[in-house]
């Protein structure tokens, strides 16, 4: 019989039995299909307190249909991939905790942490984990987020704490392509990089390396370590919009500056009460306390990748420096990129940071501007260039990924699921969504190029009948709309006689004595008068109804672009009878604007902007001089002129408390027979500080200064811990002089922010405490300095790289040099006398010390160890040789973590023995 | 040559293959969702799909399906479809009287409110006033929560929020309806305002009275 004979007169017994495993799959993923749709459906009830809809079929079908595709993607699967360059973190847990945290998800899963076993590349200890987040799709389905914690002396990577987490997008890099373009950009963000995920040495697929928005970011980023603030929740205000901007009590203090400002909420309090002040108020607080080129960045970021996660309820998280005093965005949990939602202007959403920023035209304008440089470079070709890069990289360990999930916003919707289901998708379905991605930036990245063209100007003149022997006075005015600002360049008149040009600064529409004039111009012999100017027309904003059915998470209104008015008043003795020619240039692109002569502008009705014109003028770059000779400060003093020159021979007497911040350059050069000192007005009675602050001061110089009797200082938020403080610069040189005892505060001299700079042959003697601070600041050299007991430490380094050359640390309390917190120092020439410990390197840092440098009967020479418990190393030690001699404890000292040269080390241990 | 019959195990084998053949094929059939956005098939989709839901649904929640569904039919003109939401809609307007919901006092019905005549979450309850007298009339309608919250009211589709807000104590709202003609009737929604999809614990909204005004 023929197999065909065969299988045609097949006994029904036996097609039962071939058939069986047929049937089988079908009735297993039926039923699977169903216990997952209800599953869902009852987390759906629970979670959201609404009953579910009627079930149904679709649901049955959506649910079936992917733990169907779910088993194929199983079948495909190959090895584990090791071939790609990605790191992998393996977790290991007892099967009872997991059991324990899957046991009544989501409370089990974060009720509490439980001990297990981390490996990262060569890095492995103890942790603790749990599961993390809120939201379903972190703890819901198979791929759980989780949340690690180190023990909190053995911090991994110089981190205590961060989170491995499922990405709900097919494409899974998409928050690394946000963050590490963020971290180019200088704006403060967590690190978030893919990496291999194994738990109890089972591939869990794809995950997230996520940091955590603490002081360790702060640190790495190489921020002082200050207030971080997460908006998170909100309520809403009587109009149902989210009050989170409105009530600073809803923002949660996530770090602070030290253990004495954790309950201190005066940085916060004040940055809600400007957002919620007056434009004028506003203004004053954000061009001293917002950090513009951080806010720019991140809400160019924001309107590049269409972002519409930071809205007026949630995802914020903002830094205060304590030593600039001024707030930064932290780039975080940038969500769903909204790369096709067009909107009347650059942002997909607005909330109120934003808004009252882009009420003020001059910070609408730089706003754009940051975007329209970031998109000369990121253009559609190198977005896909970095997708591309990084998708490269994780193909493999996604492919092999057999429970990669997304969540499923469209299917939430469309079937009135009450919760979005994460569900499996394919690599096609993967290099569909990077594909549409780059398709939506194209688009966007157009969009965005047509708001820099459009830049619309109209103008009218409206002269004024010639009188004898009286002046005229002719009204020109602009009306600007559009997303893009103007510069006005070029003014030319039909005109008689000479004419002047005013701003109608006060805006109320008649020339009067507040008007500022701009501009003079003879008319030439053809009766044509050019006005050379460089005036900034901005467009203005107005506001929009928004929907009502969104307004708790994006408010009440939207901004749309509106003329804003620019009225001028030309003064001649003769008529000005007409307009020969008007030059505009669009100040993003820079191309020409043709400005369009009309008999009426369209009116500027309900504009939310502020115009720039009233805002407090610009002082006048003035030059300020002191002395010689006595110059009593009885209170303190701002002093905000361009440059300041003090003549040798002044002599500053502080009263008590007061002090003296300067925002300009410094120019203080005394001479040997005649100082330039800052003292006590009454002996006894300790003054502040004298304060440099800001990109003003660089370039600043002193020499034979004397600084002595001075001590802290507060303002404007921030805490001056330094008797001479130095901030936020760069280029400082101080030579030749002295700096004495201070007061109350910790340093003598403290830099902060400091790049470049020279501190050469000066003297410190009887610092209270530290006799010089410097944190994060870099190419400092610090030449044939001598430092006589010093209350603690000599030199206090933090986050910096630093040299050293030819200096004397005589009887220091604690440490000659103190190399902290990731510093680099390099020393040479120098000597340590009598000091309780010479060099002391610690917490990643390294020093590098010559064979010149002398330790002579210090307590130990060189000490190296982990102090401070969010970084996992100690010092480093690079020298090939040391001279020490008489050591009371011991010449160098180590602990584990830390790194010493070997023949060094060998020579410390053959004295012990001796 | 001599016909023979296939066996019953061939032809139990073929149902069963191609049984199975189908259904995998229906498991794996695009949603249409899943077709390209604004399609025909993805827009009269979603259409049938809610007006199967809207027959399955109650009150406020019926009807927002059938309107969409509505909606969506007559973008692409599917008359026998538009037909048919439009007969459901007339019988549940015709199903929808005062039987049907909890009658708290004379002329005024409550429906999605719980037992104690409180909403839940940001789940909105449907009110139904009725005019009996011959006059026109307006009712002051009153509600309590306990905590923060906003109320929202929406009548024909407009929304309209009265003030809650306060310091996390029990408080009380009321707004005031238009003017209900004589043995007219008004449908309005009420509840309290949810701000976003997540995030907040909203408290549930609870009946407090009403007040008839000329």
């Amino acid at each position: 019989m023929s197999l065909l004979e065969r299988i045609w007169r097949i006994p029904l017994r036996y097609a039962i039995v071939i058939a069986l495993p047929l049937q089988i799959i079908v009735l297993w993923t039926a039923l699977q299909g169903y216990a997952a749709s209800a599953r869902f459906q009852a987390f759906c009830e629970s979670s959201s307190g609404t009953p579910p809809i009627a079930p149904q079929i679709e649901q049955w079908r959506y649910f079936a249909r992917d733990l169907f595709r779910k088993d194929l993607n199983r079948l495909k699967i190959r090895h584990f991939p090791v071939s790609d360059d990605l790191e992998t973190i393996s977790l290991t847990l007892k099967g009872a905790d997991l059991a324990e945290l899957n046991s009544n998800l989501p409370e089990s899963g974060r009720a509490r942490y439980f001990k297990a076993q981390l490996a990262f590349g060569d890095d492995k200890r103890q942790v603790k984990a749990r599961y993390m987040g809120d939201n379903e799709w972190h703890w819901l389905f198979p791929q759980k987020s989780w949340r690690i914690q180190t023990k909190s002396d053995d911090p991994l990577r110089n981190r205590r704490a961060f989170h491995l987490k499922n990405s709900p997008f097919k494409m899974v890099v998409s928050e690394t392509v946000v963050t590490r373009l963020a971290a180019e950009l200088g704006v403060l963000t967590p690190t978030v990089q893919p990496v291999k995920t194994m738990l109890n040495g089972t591939y869990q697929g794809l995950y997230l390396f996520s940091d955590l928005a603490d002081e360790s970011l702060l640190r790495r980023a190489r921020r002082m370590p200050g207030s971080i603030y997460r908006g998170d929740t909100s309520g809403v205000d009587e109009d149902g919009v989210c009050n989170l901007f409105q009530v600073e009590t809803l923002w949660e203090k996530e770090a602070s500056r030290n253990a004495q400002q954790v309950a201190n909420r005066s940085d916060i309090r004040a940055y809600i009460d400007a957002i919620n002040a007056s434009p004028l108020e506003f203004y004053a607080f954000a061009e001293q306390h917002i950090q513009m080129a951080a806010m720019s960045g991140f809400i160019a970021i924001d309107r590049a990748l269409g972002g519409q996660h930071h809205d007026y309820c949630h995802n914020h998280r903002i830094y205060f420096d304590p030593y600039k005093g001024r707030w930064e965005p932290i780039e975080w949990d940038f969500g769903i990129w909204h790369l096709w939602r067009d909107a009347p202007t650059f942002d997909t959403n607005e909330y109120p940071i934003l808004t009252r920023l882009k009420q003020h035209p001059e910070y609408a304008h730089q706003l754009s501007k940051r975007l329209y440089d970031l998109l000369q470079w990121l253009t559609p070709k190198e977005l896909d260039r970095r997708i591309d890069a990084l998708a490269a990289r994780t193909k493999t360990p996604l492919a092999a990924d057999g429970m990669r999930d997304y969540r499923d916003d469209l299917a939430q919707n469309k079937l009135q699921l009450k919760k979005a289901p994460s569900v499996t998708y394919s690599m096609a379905d993967h290099q569909e969504d990077i594909d549409r991605r780059k398709r939506g930036f194209r688009s966007r990245t157009e969009k965005h190029r047509e708001r820099f063209e459009d830049c619309r100007v109209q103008y009218r003149l409206e002269p004024a009948a010639a009188q004898q022997n009286t002046p005229t006075t002719t009204t020109f005015e602009l009306a600007v709309n559009g997303t893009a600002a103007a510069t006005l360049r070029k003014l030319i008149l039909d005109a008689s006689e000479e004419v002047a040009m005013f701003r109608d600064s006060n805006l109320n529409g008649v020339y009067d004595l507040q008007d500022e004039r701009i501009a003079v111009s003879v008319p030439d012999a053809d009766g044509q008068a050019e006005i050379a100017l460089r005036e900034m027309l901005y467009p203005g904003l107005r506001k929009q109804d928004r929907p009502i059915s969104s307004k708790g998470l994006h408010g009440l209104f939207e901004l749309q672009p509106t003329p804003l008015h620019y009225r001028y008043f030309l003064r001649s003795n003769g008529a000005v009878q007409s307009v020969a020619d008007v030059e505009l240039h669009n100040s993003l692109t820079g191309k020409s604007v043709i400005a369009a002569n009309a008999t009426s502008l369209p009116p500027a009705t309900d504009v939310y902007s502020f115009h720039h014109w009233l805002l407090p003028r610009d002082q006048p770059a003035t030059d300020a001089t002191f002395g010689p000779g006595i110059v009593d400060v009885t209170e303190t003093q701002r002093i905000q002129a361009q440059h300041v020159v003090i003549a040798a021979g002044t002599t500053f007497r502080l009263a008590a408390d007061t002090s003296l911040h300067f925002f300009g350059k410094v120019t203080a050069l005394g001479t040997a027979d005649q100082p330039i000192r800052f003292e006590q007005r009454t002996p006894g009675q300790p003054w502040g500080v004298v304060s440099l602050h800001g990109r003003g001061t660089e370039g600043s110089r002193f020499a034979h200064c004397r600084w002595s009797g001075g001590s802290t200082a507060d303002r404007d938020l921030m805490t001056r811990t330094g008797m001479m403080s130095v901030i936020d610069t760069a280029d400082i040189v101080v030579e030749d002089s002295f700096i004495g005892a201070n007061f109350v505060g910790d340093d003598a001299m403290h830099w902060g922010y400091v790049t470049g700079g020279v501190i050469r042959n000066c003297h410190f003697e009887g610092a209270r405490s530290d006799a010089f601070d410097l944190d994060i600041c870099e190419d400092v050299s610090i030449e044939g300095c001598t430092f006589v007991k010093s209350g603690n430490d000599s030199i206090d380094l933090m986050t910096s790289r630093i040299q050293i050359d030819h200096c004397n640390f005589t009887d220091a309390g604690d440490k000659g040099v103190s190399v902290g917190e990731g510093t680099h120092l390099k020393i040479a020439n120098s000597v340590f006398e009598n000091c309780a410990i010479g060099i002391e390197i610690k917490d990643s840092s390294s020093a590098t010390v010559a064979n010149t440098t002398r330790f002579r009967h210090c307590g130990i020479g060189v000490n190296l160890y982990r102090k401070n418990l969010r970084y996992g190393d100690g010092g480093t030690l690079q020298a090939t040789d040391l001279d020490i001699e008489g050591s009371k404890v011991q010449d160098i000292k180590w602990d584990k973590r830390s790194t010493v040269p070997k023949h060094l080390k060998q020579r410390v241990l053959q004295r012990q023995k001796l | 040559m001599r016909f023979r019959r296939p066996s019953a195990g061939l032809l139990y084998l073929l149902v069963t293959a191609t049984g199975a053949v189908a259904f995998f094929d229906y498991l794996t059939q695009p949603f249409f969702f899943e077709h390209p956005t604004r399609s025909a098939e993805n827009n009269l989709g979603e259409a049938r799909y809610l007006l199967k839901l809207a027959r399955q649904s109650t009150g406020d929640t019926a009807n927002r399906f059938l309107a969409t569904a509505r909606q969506l039919a007559e973008v692409h003109k599917d008359q026998a479809l538009i037909r048919e939401i439009a007969k459901q809609q007339e019988k549940r307007a015709l199903s929808q009287d005062l039987t049907t919901f909890a009658e708290v006092q004379p002329g005024i019905s409550l429906a999605g409110f719980d037992k104690s005549g409180k909403t839940k979450g940001a789940a909105m309850g449907a009110v139904r006033l009725h005019n009996p007298t011959a006059a026109a009339l307006r009712i002051l309608l009153k509600f309590e929560t306990d905590g923060d919250a906003l109320g929202q009211y929406v009548i024909a589709g407009n929304a309209n929020t009265f003030a809650f807000v306060g310091d996390q104590l029990p408080k009380h709202g009321s707004f005031l309806t238009p003017v209900i003609g004589a043995r007219q009737t008004l449908d309005l929604q009420v509840g309290i305002h949810a701000a976003g999809p997540y995030d907040l614990q909203l408290p549930g909204l609870q009946f407090a009275g009403a007040e008839i005004r000329q």
